[in-house]
């Protein structure tokens, strides 16, 4: 009997042992690369805009100004007018760049490619194909809370 | 990739040679005792993996670098996993490069025509020692701060030029933000760009002399 094709067996026992070893290697590269490649991603806290979020106190807004201030993963421009406190997501829906306050003539600017909306989020000018994303906002007890359903 | 091997080779002619080194058989002699080296080059490739990964979020510097670390361990997934493998990969490295000097003195595979194998290799036992020194101080807690400055102080009772050593090693009077980022660029550039050189030698000379003979 030939003992390295096992006989009669039809696979030989070389080339079972063979696969064998690359089945146990590529075991072992899937056991650490399945945690190597989801460390890759870390958890993105405050992915939602349902839940509300202490942002703030109100005077770090004065009256007539716009801040941009971190809502969770959403950078979100909260603006003090006459009609009250407004807040839009601060993300350019052209090509996603953080849009700023322009207290001169009180219009929200991109800084990219010079996008403007007005103080409702509507797009007056430039390249932005849809108006900003209004976000939810209240202010309780001087603090400003955004987001909440 | 049958298809994609099998154009490689018509076209650079590598198979036979690769099958050469791949296949070469390994003399009868061969124990357990021999497999140290290369579990220290095993844990070396972890070491290098889980490093680069912990690389991606680690900052080197003293207001961010302790944080950082617990952003690792705490927020990223599987983090504590990534550190912890590469913390206890060198606490194994640095046993099993022990072991496998302790096989080669035992063998005296030391002597002639090794002796320059023996030198390259006790640059790389430095070289890993200078690893987990280096990797010590990274966490910026308050036991790898005052170890490098206990460490770090040794050094400067050499004579004559001990205090410029520690000056040296420390970038500064005391251990602060230049030793940090000293010791990382030192962790992550210097010491694994040496090292993977050093064992390219290391493996070079000992394919071609071959395993020494026991006593």
């Amino acid at each position: 009997m030939d003992k390295t094709t096992g006989g009669d067996d039809k696979v030989p026992r070389r080339a079972f042992l063979d696969a064998m070893i690359v089945a146990g290697f590529a075991l072992t590269v899937l056991c650490g690369g399945a945690p190597a490649l989801s460390y890759l991603f870390p958890r993105l806290s405050g992915s939602s805009v349902d839940e509300e979020m202490d942002v703030g106190a109100e005077a770090e807004v004065p009256m007539g100004e716009g801040k941009v201030l971190p809502f969770g993963v959403f950078p979100t421009l909260v603006l003090r007018t006459k009609e009250g406190f407004k807040a839009f997501s601060a993300v350019c829906t052209h090509l996603g760049c953080v849009v700023k306050w322009n207290k001169d003539n009180q219009k929200i600017e991109c800084p990219c490619h010079s996008a403007i909306f007005d103080t409702s989020g509507k797009v007056l000018d430039g390249p932005a194909p849809k108006p900003l994303r209004s976000i939810k906002i209240k202010v309780e007890d001087g603090r400003i809370i955004l987001g909440g359903k | 990739m049958v298809g994609l091997y099998r154009a490689l080779d018509e076209r650079f002619g590598f198979h036979e040679g690769l099958m050469k080194v791949l296949k070469k058989p390994v003399p009868k002699f061969i124990n357990l005792t021999h497999c140290f080296g290369g579990i220290t080059f095993l844990l070396f490739g972890v070491q290098v993996i889980s490093g680069i990964l912990l690389a991606i979020y680690y900052k080197a510097t003293p207001d961010k670098a302790y944080e950082s670390v617990q952003y690792i361990v705490n927020e990223v997934p599987m983090g504590w996993l990534i550190r912890q493998v590469h913390a206890w990969g060198a606490n194994l490295m640095i046993i099993a490069v022990m072991l496998h000097t302790f096989r080669i003195l035992w063998h005296r595979a030391y002597r002639p025509p090794r002796e320059f194998n023996w030198v390259v290799g006790s640059f790389l036992l430095f070289a890993t020692m200078a690893f987990g020194f280096s990797g010590y101080l990274l966490p910026w807690d308050q036991l790898s701060y005052w170890a490098t400055t206990v460490g770090t102080e040794m050094a400067s009772s050499v004579p004559v030029i001990g205090p410029h050593l520690l000056t040296f090693m420390r970038g500064g009077a005391t251990v602060d933000a230049p030793t940090l980022t000293r010791f990382y660029a030192l962790h992550v550039l210097v010491l694994p760009v040496t090292t993977m050189a050093l064992l390219g030698l290391h493996f070079l000379m000992v394919r071609r002399l071959g395993v020494a003979k026991p006593l």
